[in-house]
This record gives C-alpha cells, structure tokens and sequence, in this order.
C-alpha cells in the first residue's frame, strides 16, 4: 500500500470504531417503549375550472371578439400551498377535419386577462402571463379571469362552416410547505 | 527515489484511483436516485384541467327563395314575369350585403339574372331573363357581405325554387312557378 494511503486508511478505521463503539454504549443506556398509534392520511388539493361567464362563440364574424369568464376555485385542501397556472390556450378542429376548420383555426385568437371582469366585449386588466403559477390560494378562494376570442378581421370566406374547439388549460398544484 | 521504486509507487497507487471513481460513481447514482423520487412525489401533487368552448362562423346565407307568378291568367298579349323573393341573412351592423341570383336548367345555359348583383330582396323574372327557353329552371340566391372591418365574404347558395316560361298564345310566354 503506498504510503501517503496509510494515515487516511487509519483514520477511517477510528473513525467506524468511534460510531460503532458509541452505539453500543448508546444502548447500554436506553429503554424501548411504544406509543399508541395515531392515524395518518393523505392530504387533499381539491379545485374546480369552470366558466362563470360561458364563453358563446357561435355565429362569430370576421373581426368580432367575444368574452367569457373562466374560474378557478380552492374548493377543499389541508396542507401544501395551493397554486395554479393558466397555459397557452389552443384552437383545435372540432370533429372531422375540413378545409373550413382548418381555416378557422388559424384565425382565431385568445387571450386570458388578469381581470375577471369586462364591459361589452372587452376584458379588465391585462393579458395574462401564461405559465407563470399564481399567488398561493387560501382555502375557499375563487379567482376569475376574463377570456376574449377574436375572429381576424382578414379572415377569408372560406372559414365559412368550420367548427374547432377552444381550449383553455389551467394546472392545480398543491407545492411543498419545505 | 530510484526509477524502479518510483514505478512500483504508480503501480500501487493505481487501484487506490479506482477505489475512489468507483466511490464517486456510486454517490453519483444515489444523488439521481433520490432527485428522481422528489420529482416523482411532485408530480403527484398536481392536476391538470381544461375549459372549452366550441366555435363557428356566422351563416350568411340568403333564406330559401320563393317563386310567385304575377299573373296566373295572363292573356293580355305580354309575357307576364314571376316575383323571385327571399329573405335576407342577418349580419352585422355596418355590413353591406348584395345578392346574386342564378337560374340553372335542366338543359342548356346557366343563367345570372339581372340586375346582379343586386341590393334588393326580391326580382322580377321574365321569358327573357331564361332566354325565352321554356325548360324549368332551378333559381338560387348567394349573398356577398362586406363586413365592418373590410373582409368579404361570398356565401354558398340558398336553398332553391323553380321557375318556367310556359307558352301561353302562340306568341306569348308567362313565367310559372311549379312545383
């Protein structure tokens, strides 16, 4: 072995004599005992996203905008810090695919404000910051936020027919108290 | 030191290096293990939803056309012309909207009837708009909107009605409206 090795191996040999030798006078010294059982469960995070303003986009016209509220809701929930993110909304063919729908769906635009309110068809607030979690949510808070969809005001006449599908994602997450 | 004992020195302290990669490779393998547990807890704790709605466009159609005969009993020595109407499809406020109206017969030539386009609901149809072609014709109505932010749009055709000239007097041709 060469020789610079030998003071580490040494130490290492005092320094697994040290532990066991203090666990055993550890418990030389100890009394075991019980303590009665107690019940354990689960925490719950509980939430809904609904519309509180249904969003109506039948019927729409070239350059028209229309609003609806969307709703987030700490319904129930122990421990953990509730938070949730509102993400990237998508426009999707709804059914069978045409060349209407595909149009369509290129022409439409969302965008979630930061407000829950509107006057006519223009939401409160600002756009909202996609992605980014919200403040953490008491137990019992509501939170809404004002939807607009706008049909281009360039938008062809062949987009006439097409249905797609409006989707606004939000994620619920209950994060660690640590 | 002589050059033997300096090799027999490296030779030596060779499996010492490996004992110790090896260490930092295990320790390695531990710290992923349990970032990959913590991240899996996590994922646990989470929970995806979603609100929809569903999407369409405006329907600028013109309503079904109807066929109306001006004068059933015509023997007044003139072609006597049929009243095409229809309804308007609703747009909104600021859109301008002008019809087209087209006769298709059974044989022969399709036909736009004039005036066309036209801002009005409703055209008299004479022998002559079809040619004075007595076949049946099958009339239909498209709409173009000119919306308030400048995009036009040409709607499909209406639903349809049919019209005829129908030689009354040797001479003389009236527009029918059959069935």
């Amino acid at each position: 072995m060469p020789s610079r090795l030998r003071p580490a191996l040494v130490a290492c040999v005092a320094v697994v004599l040290l532990l066991v030798g203090s666990t055993t006078a550890y418990a030389a010294w100890s009394r075991a005992t019980t303590a009665a059982a107690g019940s354990v469960a689960g925490g719950t995070f509980a939430g809904t996203v609904t519309w509180s303003t249904p969003l109506n986009l039948a019927g729409m016209y070239p350059g028209e905008t229309r609003v609806g509220v969307v709703q987030v809701a700490r319904t129930a929930g122990t421990n953990g810090r509730w938070v949730y993110t509102v993400g990237t909304p998508t426009v999707a063919v709804s059914g069978a695919a045409t060349t209407a729908s595909t149009a369509l769906a290129t022409r439409l635009t969302v965008t979630p404000y930061t407000a829950g309110t509107f006057s006519g068809t223009t939401c409160g607030g600002t756009p909202l910051t996609l992605g980014a979690a919200s403040a953490v949510q008491a137990l019992g808070s509501v939170v809404q936020h004002c939807v607009a969809v706008q049909l281009a005001a360039n938008a062809p006449g062949t987009v006439q027919g097409g249905a797609v599908v409006v989707t606004v994602p939000v994620t619920l997450e209950n994060r660690s108290t640590n | 030191m002589s050059s033997l004992d300096e090799r027999a020195d490296g030779r030596a302290t060779a499996p010492a290096g490996r004992a110790v990669r090896r260490a930092t490779g295990v320790l390695g393998v531990l710290l992923a293990l349990v970032m990959v547990g913590s991240g899996t807890a996590w994922a646990w704790w989470t929970d995806a939803r979603s609100v929809n709605a569903t999407a369409g466009t405006i329907d600028i159609r013109p309503g079904t056309p109807t066929c109306v005969t001006t004068d059933p009993d015509a023997s007044d020595g003139s072609n006597s012309p049929a009243t095409i109407s229809w309804a308007p499809p609703v747009v909104p406020a600021g859109s301008t909207v002008t019809y087209t109206v087209t006769a298709v017969p059974d044989t022969g030539t399709t036909r736009t009837l004039t005036p066309s386009p036209s801002t009005a609901t409703s055209m008299l149809v004479y022998p002559s708009n079809f040619g004075d072609s007595t076949r049946p014709h099958t009339v239909t109505v498209t709409a173009t909107v000119t919306f308030p932010g400048g995009a036009v749009w040409t709607s499909p055709a209406s639903g349809s009605v049919k019209a005829q000239a129908v030689r009354a007097l040797i001479f003389w041709l009236n527009m029918r409206c059959p069935a």
